[in-house]
């Protein structure tokens, strides 16, 4: 497990690029605490977790958006169109994990 | 209206179509985790392909129309959906050494080959229609998948998609 400090810096090895705003977007963090956290505020496990996740993605986000503009110039449409359903479907299947909390839906399981 | 079935929405029908359940009978015969479950359960009632019944029970809605019929076998969607099933079978198979989860042979069969596999496979094919219904959990049962296509136009279709 990395420390908060090597986290903070990993990431901006990784995403140079990425403002406060768009570390926000990615995570859903408030804008005035990811700034709080960059600046060496402790972070909560759940914060930690998040921009950890971010990291674990082994595919550059920018290499995934280049392969896909390459693939709609040189892909035949019904390729196109597969690779976007199955787009399409894991990001239905993605949007069934919420952050809903299981422990409260297991107590209404128990009625 | 595409709905887009995945595999979880299907698995929860068909659990309904068996019998009405409350929440926790779905989680018991799915074995589906209950965070998923509380996200599918009222998109499928929004569709109106589950409804809700007495008892806090939800039930697969018999009375949907011909265009829902359709729509459940939407090509696209069940294309995605059976891409979903074989590959995750063969991650299985190639990341957890499982060996049962996906197997593939190319071979060459001669004419009279050919018809001693049909006939086994005829017997495999009448064996699994004549499995008995009984009362069981949707997520014990098992998923099968076979087919058979010819080397060069496998190649061929794949190169020309």
């Amino acid at each position: 497990m990395l420390t908060q400090e090597t986290l903070i810096k990993r990431y901006r090895e990784v995403y140079p690029k990425d403002t406060f705003q768009t570390i926000s977007n990615k995570t859903n963090i408030q804008i005035t605490r990811v700034f709080r956290i960059f600046n060496g505020a402790e972070m909560k496990l759940k914060e930690y977790l998040l921009i950890s996740e971010l990291l674990q993605t082994s595919i550059d986000s920018n290499e995934f958006v280049e392969k896909a503009k390459i693939c709609l110039q040189s892909l035949s449409i019904h390729k196109v169109e597969a690779i976007l359903n199955q787009m399409n479907h894991s990001l239905k299947l993605a949007s069934f994990k919420s952050k809903y909390s299981a422990n409260s839906f297991n107590n209404s399981l128990q009625a | 209206m595409n709905f887009n079935i995945t595999l979880p929405e299907r698995m929860i029908l068909e659990s309904l179509q068996q019998s009405s359940k409350t929440l926790k009978e779905i989680n018991e015969c799915t074995k589906l985790d209950p965070l998923f479950l509380k996200n599918i359960v009222p998109s499928l009632v929004s569709k109106n392909l589950i409804c809700t019944c007495q008892n806090n029970k939800y039930g697969f809605n018999k009375n949907i129309n011909a265009d829902i019929k359709s729509e459940l076998k939407n090509h696209t969607s069940l294309k995605s959906e059976l891409s979903e099933i074989v590959s995750s079978s063969i991650r299985d198979r190639l990341d957890n050494s499982n060996q049962e989860a996906f197997k593939l042979k190319k071979v060459f069969l001669t004419p009279r080959e050919q018809k001693i596999f049909k006939g086994l496979l005829y017997n495999v094919e009448t064996f699994l229609e004549s499995a008995e219904s009984k009362e069981h959990n949707t997520s014990d049962e098992t998923i099968f998948f076979w087919g058979e296509n010819n080397y060069g136009k496998v190649t061929h279709n794949i190169l020309n998609y």
